[in-house]
């Protein structure tokens, strides 16, 4: 029997309801909960629908277009209640109606006095517990042996009995480390002896796009649950601490990336908005509405000075990550973009696209160095080696190499089932590729012959290489 | 209150003598269970003496005749071992045996996206044109249009955003379910219930790993939904409907639950997601059922409860009244009187000659005694040239005879051409199945063989199949030429199946540019657009013939279609003459027929129909029927049942006249001729062989312009610019002046009284009555002349809506 994929899980208990018995009600433990199930998908600062943000305390009592939202103590005399209970137009939520239970909860905020919180405590934990950022001079190569994940728990959160797709693959630049994306959790192996180091939680749904920071010592996840939230993550692998979290979005996030320099992180989703936050407060400096589609891709140049970013629409766009201004719409793709990857002397990047093609980018101007039909049907993952080497996967079932002149110089012996994400490992020697029942495996970059599989959890075996 | 329920209790007793049980039917009338998770739910109905349906399945007894097979309960049966024993069901002293066949008991069918997966959003609604279906999806996702392409919507779900929407080893936790119950938040709101039969199917789907089914899969072949007729008597009163889906290995599935039922008729019969029909205000509905890429049909009334009603004892000409009358009486409707022979006359001459009665011709009939001068006038009529014409014109409508912008693609030449040779046809009472066959194999260069004309009018493939679909069987396909038919039963495959017929014409030019010469080329094809597929030839609802390579397909299709089986032609064409007749089409539109828009009264068409064929399409002979029917012959008045009922033909419909008649009318009864162009002087305007020709007058009025084939060409419906032409514009008065009538009677020495007489004979083809006689009296005082007053009169009449109108 082969071992189970790596994906394989029990569900842990999902998190209870509070206690019962909340005397007061507050905006932030009460009402919260109820618009986000609810409303924010419309009524967020991005859609501002009816110009009401419910999002944050201060923004529900400013109101929205046709007045106050809220009046203290006077449920009946609130629009926003009115609303609700569909006692007026509009009627909200749009095709439904709120139990009857939220519906007290609400008026019962609203005739004690629209409290926000019971103490004054932060709205939510969007602030970072450390400053990243580093001093100019110190990008790159850190110094000291290669950053080593630390002690990782070791009992997946996820033990199911089938696979599914990962949703990410990222390897380490400096160290053999790769990491796994799958719902709930990120597991970690070695790419020299393929051997499982361990997890990091992912309790808030499924991390969409993982990557390591450009030292290699933090591991970046940006995630959540379709259709309803979405945040990133950042954890120092050496602590297996989380050191930020960021963003409070409606939908998952699709893309997510930290600057070289750490000061910066930016992602995006379906909700169409890029933004860029500082990770010395957390505070939202960008928001930049100009993709037409779902943001899908994105990722800071090596020396942390651009930022590009692709959607579902084909839109490929370059933008200064310091002042968030656009520099170059890098036109062409037809299809979603799939993939976006520098090369390590931020000169050059790659994109990968639906429409079947990898297209090589010149990064000071923006014009297009060269476009290869890698994978006909669609291109689903590219990644640079620390070379000039590039290695994509797409819906013709092949895994390729390629140098930056368009030859194909590798053709990895992969035989699974619509390989979706690929990494080079740190030294550029192997491929690691996910595919869509969830099996990880792992070929060398030079010849293509298959080295082995990435399984979770032997917890103490090693997995023997296939030849 | 109270005053109500002494009337009410003393009524009662008047209409409590219950109709006689007429007929109790059992649906299915078999079971076949196969598989251990199969069901088959059963719906009696009884039918009485006055045409009233029940739904009497909680009242009926049931037997099961082994226990041990299968188990019945909530009038549902579901096997427990493989055997054969039968229902027996119990009403009223009547007792219906049901086979039931238990098969393969213990076996547990694999979850097939297709059968199982595929309908859940076509019942949940997800694939409609309002959400997902629509063209480019709804909040990203997109899936076929009602579930046209079942492997694209395999690849969306799971393969398009890896990762998004399913999650198989959290199969509870993928985005297709969270969103479908509302979870998380979904534009379309809860859809389905965690725990219920859809939510389930998904969730064993991706439990099983959302597999594609093999390509050996048992696909539907047919769907049928019972009882196909219901009768309900009362608001509230309901119906269980029963859909059963039949596959290609022979299996039946009981599909009620999984099948999207819509009512076309909300206010007089509402259907449940259930499959539940319920009675509403009086009239009638057409529910139509989907499941997968199925469509069926039935029909269900709905009359007011306790309706005093008798049925009068009217006589019955032909077949038609006996058609017409047997859904009056169900619908408790009572026919009107028979017009009076000045309105027989004039609406038979519009109608068969699309002329008005001479003055004379109106006081010879109405002198008449012999009880047969109705069908004598009918027979002379359909003798005249004026017939021909009109049915040319209504020929030259379906054809699009009209030339092009450019001469090259058909020269004003050609359609002459064209319609003369249509002309000659109709005028030699070729039968219909013939000329449509000259029509579909029509080879050789079109000067020469004036009928090859038909693919030079239109040179896309796929327009020419939608044409000849909509012109001969009366059927639109144009929607499923992107996506199935979504009210209707037809899938692409369908279409582009009957496309391939017209895949392999050849057209090369002749000498003279103006020209075309149309060939079989035996070669080339049709593709389906999802996959790419080269199409064999299929024809419409019916096989996949066997055609020798070279073989000209359009013979094929040409022999297929006007064969007297065919289930179309026939039809088509006798709906087509009845529309001429009536103003409407026992289906209507007459070339939209559909599972969602069936005749309304089937038992008629079939019937004109069957006699089209007996009389080898001439249909001359099927107007004769119709003409001489009672029901063609009824007033327009209503009476106390009918007024409301404009689609059963109760009374005679008021209709507008149309564009060309009524020009050709005005000229007539004015004796003023109208010029138009490509027409010697005093031509009429049906005889317009050339499409593109027009004037403001038949433009006004709705001509067609027979760019399409479309009955929705001729535009009947009164407006204000139609008013006001007639009455300011120069087509009435300046051809009163013109045509100089009342001035030539006056100078022959006519008294006042004969001119006012023949100025109402010739518009209205009828004496004035002694009321308006009496009121025309004042505006012709002794000693003046008369001349302005009677033209001012002639002009009234010319805009009166009797005369505008066929009544």
């Amino acid at each position: 029997m082969r071992p189970s994929p790596a994906f394989l899980g029990l569900v842990l208990a999902t998190g209870a309801f509070a206690g019962e018995a909340v005397k007061k009600i507050t905006f932030e433990d009460d009402v919260v909960p109820i618009f986000r199930d609810n409303c924010l998908k419309c009524h967020n600062p991005d859609k501002l629908k009816g110009d009401l943000d419910l999002t944050s305390f201060g923004n529900t009592l400013k109101g929205g277009g046709s007045g106050a939202a809220v009046n203290a103590g006077d449920p009946d005399g609130s629009q926003l209640y009115k609303s609700i209970i569909h006692a007026d137009e509009p009627t909200m939520p749009p095709n439904a109606k709120l139990s009857a239970r939220d519906i007290g909860v609400i008026r019962d905020w609203i005739a004690g006095g629209l409290l926000q919180g019971r103490s004054s405590k932060a709205i939510a934990g969007l602030k970072p517990a450390v400053d990243l950022a580093i001093k100019a001079g110190a990008v790159g190569r850190p110094e000291g042996p290669p950053p080593m994940p630390g002690p990782l728990a070791l009992d997946p959160v996820v033990r199911a009995a089938r696979g599914t797709a990962l949703t990410a693959v990222a390897a380490s630049p400096w160290a053999p480390v790769v990491a796994l994306a799958g719902p709930r959790q990120i597991v970690l192996h070695r790419t020299d002896d393929l051997e499982f180091l361990g997890v990091l939680p992912f309790p808030d749904g499924s991390p969409a796009d993982v990557k390591f920071s450009r030292n290699g010592k933090l591991l970046i996840a940006g995630g959540g649950r379709g259709g309803k939230s979405g945040l990133v993550t950042v954890w120092d692998i050496a602590t297996a601490e989380r050191v930020i979290t960021i963003g409070d979005q409606f939908d998952t996030v699709l893309a997510a990336d930290l600057s070289a320099d750490q000061q910066w992180i930016a992602l995006g989703g379906p909700d169409r908005v890029l933004k860029i936050y500082n990770t010395k407060d957390g505070a939202l400096e960008h928001r930049l509405k100009k993709h037409t589609d779902w943001v899908t891709a994105l990722e800071f140049s090596p020396d942390g000075k651009v930022l590009a970013s692709g959607d579902r629409n084909g839109g490929l766009v370059l933008w200064d990550a310091a002042n968030g201004q656009e520099m170059f719409t890098l036109p062409g793709h037809k299809g979603a973009i799939t993939a976006i990857s520098w090369r390590g002397d931020a000169e050059m990047l790659v994109s990968a696209s639906e429409d079947g093609t990898l297209k090589l980018w010149k990064a000071r101007d923006g014009s297009a160095l060269r476009s290869l039909n890698a994978h006909p049907g669609g291109v689903l993952a590219a990644r640079f080696a620390p070379d000039d080497r590039i290695v994509s996967s797409g819906r013709d079932h092949k895994v390729q190499v390629w140098n930056t002149t368009g030859r194909n110089v590798a053709t990895a012996a992969f035989k699974g089932e619509l390989p979706n994400r690929v990494a080079f490992s740190d030294d550029g020697k192997r491929i690691i590729c996910s595919d869509w029942h969830g099996r990880v495996l792992v070929f060398d970059a030079a010849n293509g012959k298959a080295v082995g599989e990435l399984t979770t959890p032997p917890p103490s075996a090693k997995v023997s290489a296939l030849e | 209150m109270l005053r109500g329920f002494f009337v009410f209790s003393f009524a009662l007793p008047l209409f409590a003598a219950a109709p006689a049980l007429k007929d109790v039917k059992v649906f299915p009338a078999d079971v076949n269970l196969r598989t251990r998770h199969d069901r088959q739910s059963i719906v009696v109905q009884a039918t009485y003496a006055d045409g009233v349906t029940r739904d009497v399945t909680a009242q009926a007894s049931y037997a099961l005749g082994q226990k041990s097979l299968a188990k019945f309960e909530k009038f549902t049966l579901t096997p427990i071992a493989d055997g054969q024993t039968e229902l027996r069901v119990k009403f009223s002293g009547r007792t219906l045996v049901v086979p039931v066949k238990v098969e393969q008991s213990q076996v547990e069918p694999p979850i097939s996206f297709l059968n199982d997966v595929m309908p859940v959003f076509t019942k949940a609604g997800c694939n409609t044109g309002g959400c997902h279906g629509a063209s480019r999806g709804k909040d990203g996702f997109h899936l076929s249009l009602f579930g046209y392409d079942p492997d694209g919507d395999h690849h969306r779900i799971t393969r398009e955003l890896i990762g998004r929407r399913i999650n198989l080893a959290l199969p509870e936790e993928s985005l297709l379910l969270e969103k479908s119950v509302n979870r998380v938040p979904h534009t379309g709101g809860e859809r389905m219930k965690p725990g219920d039969e859809l939510y389930r199917t998904l969730l064993s789907w991706l439990q099983a790993g959302a597999p594609k089914d093999p390509p050996a899969v048992a696909r539907v072949v047919r769907l049928e939904v019972q009882p196909a007729q219901s009768v309900l008597e009362g608001t509230d009163e309901a119906q269980q409907l029963s859909a059963r889906a039949f596959y290609s290995d022979g299996s039946d599935r009981d599909v009620t639950t999984l099948t999207a039922f819509m009512s076309n008729n909300d206010a007089a019969v509402k259907v449940t997601d259930a499959g539940r029909a319920i009675a509403g205000l009086r009239g009638e509905a057409f529910i139509t059922a989907r499941f997968e890429d199925q469509a069926a049909g039935v029909q269900v009334l709905s009359i007011p409860k306790n309706l005093p009603f008798t049925w009068p004892a009217v006589a019955e000409t032909n077949y038609i009244d006996t058609a017409v009358h047997a859904k009056l009486r169900q619908l408790r409707l009572a026919p009107s009187a028979v017009s009076d022979d000045a309105t027989f006359l004039r609406r038979v001459h519009l109608d068969i000659t699309g002329t008005l009665p001479a003055a004379d011709d109106v006081r010879t009939f109405l002198a008449d005694r012999s009880p047969t001068k109705r069908a004598a006038v009918i027979d002379e009529l359909l003798g005249r040239r004026e017939f021909t014409n009109l049915w040319v014109m209504r020929w030259a409508e379906l054809l699009q005879i009209r030339s092009a912008d450019q001469q090259v693609q058909m020269s004003a030449k050609s359609a002459l051409q064209y319609f003369e040779w249509l002309e000659e046809r109709i005028a030699a009472n070729v039968p219909a199945d013939q000329m449509v066959r000259q029509l579909l194999t029509a080879a050789g260069p079109s000067f020469e063989n004036p009928a090859a004309n038909f693919y030079k009018v239109e040179r896309d493939t796929l327009k020419l199949t939608e044409n000849a679909a909509q012109a001969f069987m009366g059927v639109r396909l144009q929607c499923a030429q992107c996506h199935n038919h979504p009210f209707d039963r037809w899938t692409m495959n369908d279409y582009y199946g009957f496309a391939a017929f017209f895949g392999q014409i050849g057209r090369k030019p002749g000498e003279d540019p103006r020209e075309t010469i149309i060939t079989n080329s035996a070669s080339g094809g049709v593709k389906h657009p999802v996959g790419g597929k080269d199409m064999a030839p299929k024809f419409l609802g019916g096989p996949k013939p066997e055609i020798a390579k070279g073989t000209d397909r359009r013979q094929v299709l040409a022999d297929w279609l006007v064969a007297p089986e065919n289930p179309w032609f026939a039809r088509n064409l006798a709906n087509l003459v009845w529309a001429h007749f009536f103003g409407k089409g026992i289906v209507d539109p007459i070339d939209d027929i559909r599972v969602s828009n069936p005749p309304s009264n089937p038992a008629l068409l079939d019937a004109l129909a069957a006699k089209l064929v007996a009389y080898r399409y001439d249909f001359r002979a099927l107007i004769r029927d119709i003409c001489n029917s009672r029901t063609y012959q009824l007033s327009a008045t209503a009476n106390a049942t009918n007024a409301g009922d404009d689609t059963n033909f109760s009374k005679s419909a008021v209709r507008r006249i149309r564009a060309e008649v009524l020009l050709d009318a005005l000229s007539a009864v004015t004796g003023a001729a109208e010029k138009i162009r490509g027409l010697p002087q005093g031509g009429r305007a049906v005889e317009i062989a050339d499409g593109r020709t027009s004037n403001y007058f038949l433009t006004t009025f709705g001509r067609a312009t027979r760019e399409t084939p479309c009955s929705c060409e001729v535009r009947m419906e009164p407006n204000l610019s139609q008013a006001l032409h007639l009455l300011n514009g120069d087509a009435v008065n300046a051809k009163v002046t013109a045509g100089g009538l009342v001035k030539k009677r006056l100078r022959d020495g006519q008294k006042t009284p004969e001119i006012i007489e023949e100025l109402y004979l010739r518009t209205l083809g009828r004496f004035p009555t002694a009321t308006e006689k009496e009121k025309l009296q004042a505006f012709f005082p002794e000693g003046k002349n008369p001349e302005t007053a009677l033209n001012d009169l002639f002009w009234s009449l010319l805009n009166a809506k009797e005369f505008v109108f066929n009544h």
